[in-house]
């Protein structure tokens, strides 16, 4: 008996994709199906495994404004789709439990982008002065609206300041980028702090870590590494952060 | 002594770190460091006005270490200020995230408490600060329709929740129709619903 009821279940969320995707192109969109179904379903891990890095990495890493924008788009159908059936009242009595799932999946989604943008918010305030240079290798790595941010909030926080007591100091003192190394002002994020990672692909050659010290990164295995000896991996994907 | 005031200061800072509303703002001590500053700016431009254009510092190593010292009493000052104000304006940054409406707990509240409201000891640059990084915040959340940013960092469990009105809240408009809610009644709603109300304390999610 539970096990009938459980595979009418499994049955049920296996359908929700065919039933209640919202596809603009409609009946034209001859190839629709499970290749469309496999690519959402990576979409979202790729969005988890975003989340994850974003939350593990000593530094910003690259805003990927294209999963966002398509993760958001589609959020926005499904809502859309939602809302129409559930103007219906036939077919809203007929689908509550499907709708009900729906919903539980679009909270969470939305807990995933919500923790992503806000994970990366947090090392934006942080590091906002390190962020707020006009180095073009930092700036690719904000979206649009993340480089204003940084630029606006650096000049309230300058204003607020400036009122309290620095506008009533010589030009010389009012600076708060001296990086002087004996005591630098700019906080940047620490590229020493040591990370989960799990390799990917086999990396040729050893990874050297320090004068005497090096690691062999071997596929499949997951070590605890300097973030700066791994960040050329993490880019081009031979490594993930766990 | 030089640098005592500073030290006040970084100590007040401290403090602050382990309690949760912001102490009364130092306006004093902050002019008091502020004088200092300058004090020590002047005394560093007269001795070293009396040495004369063609001082050498490796040939009187006495008024070099006296300047040299002037100097970094000065930026320790300076330091000790930025520190003090930084950590009051991140309190302030996280009171905006956690989506605490000051100026409703001054206005509305204020006579209610008995004047003890959030932001009772602030300077009035701070509540400028607060309602300009409020501002910077809101454009940002802007981009993001779909999505709020400053929703709860919990993962998801139910789409309803069992809430007790706290406060009265007036009537809310659900997609069930309208929910009026009066102070200790008790609804089973959606959570997206209420999200703001729970925030802003008007009512509490029950586990």
């Amino acid at each position: 008996m539970a096990d009938a009821r459980d595979a009418e279940i499994d049955d049920l969320i296996n359908n929700l994709d065919r039933d209640y995707d919202f596809h603009p192109g409609g009946k034209d969109n001859a190839g629709y199906g499970r290749d469309q179904a496999d690519n959402k379903q990576q979409d979202l891990q790729k969005l988890l495994n975003l989340w994850i890095a974003e939350r593990t990495c000593p530094d910003i890493l690259p805003y990927d404004e294209e999963l966002i924008s398509t993760l958001t788009d589609r959020l926005r159908a499904q809502v859309e789709f939602i809302e129409m059936t559930t103007t219906d009242p036939e077919a809203a009595s007929q689908s509550k439990l499907k709708i009900l799932l729906v919903e539980s999946e679009l909270e969470r989604i939305k807990f995933l982008i919500r923790g992503y943008v806000r994970a990366r918010m947090h090392k934006i305030d942080k590091y906002y002065l390190h962020l707020s240079t006009q180095d073009t290798d930092t700036k690719r790595k904000l979206s649009d609206a993340e480089q204003r941010f940084v630029l606006r909030r650096a000049t309230q926080l300058k204003r607020f300041y400036d009122q309290r007591f620095l506008s009533s100091f010589p030009q010389a003192l009012q600076r708060l980028d001296d990086n002087s190394p004996i005591l630098p002002m700019v906080d940047t994020p620490d590229l020493n702090e040591f990370v989960f990672v799990r390799v990917l692909q086999d990396v040729p050659g050893e990874v050297v870590l320090s004068n005497d010290d090096s690691v062999d990164l071997q596929k499949g295995n997951i070590y605890v590494l300097p973030y700066k000896a791994i960040r050329k991996f993490l880019r081009v994907g031979e490594v993930e952060l766990v | 002594m030089y640098g005592d005031l500073a030290l006040k200061l970084a100590q007040d800072a401290r403090r602050v770190q382990t309690l949760e509303a912001l102490p009364v703002y130092q306006t004093d001590l902050v002019a008091a460091i502020v004088r200092e500053i300058r004090d020590l700016l002047r005394d560093f431009r007269i001795l070293h006005a009396k040495q004369g254009p063609d001082f050498e510092p490796s040939q009187n190593r006495a008024v070099s270490c006296a300047l040299f010292v002037l100097q970094i009493c000065i930026r320790r000052n300076k330091r000790c200020l930025l520190a003090y104000h930084r950590l009051r304006a991140k309190r302030i940054e996280d009171m905006v995230w956690a989506g605490v409406d000051a100026s409703a707990a001054t206005d509305e509240e204020g006579i209610v408490k008995g004047g003890s409201s959030l932001t009772a000891g602030w300077h009035p640059d701070e509540d400028e600060y607060f309602r300009g990084y409020s501002d910077v915040l809101a454009e940002f959340k802007g981009e993001w329709t779909d999505i709020d940013l400053t929703g709860p960092m919990d993962p998801p469990r139910d789409l309803f929740i069992d809430v007790r009105v706290l406060k009265d809240a007036g009537d809310i408009q659900t997609e069930y129709g309208v929910i009026s809610l009066t102070k200790n009644s008790q609804f089973y709603v959606r959570q997206a619903d209420v999200e703001r109300l729970i925030q802003q304390g008007y009512l509490l999610k029950l586990s």
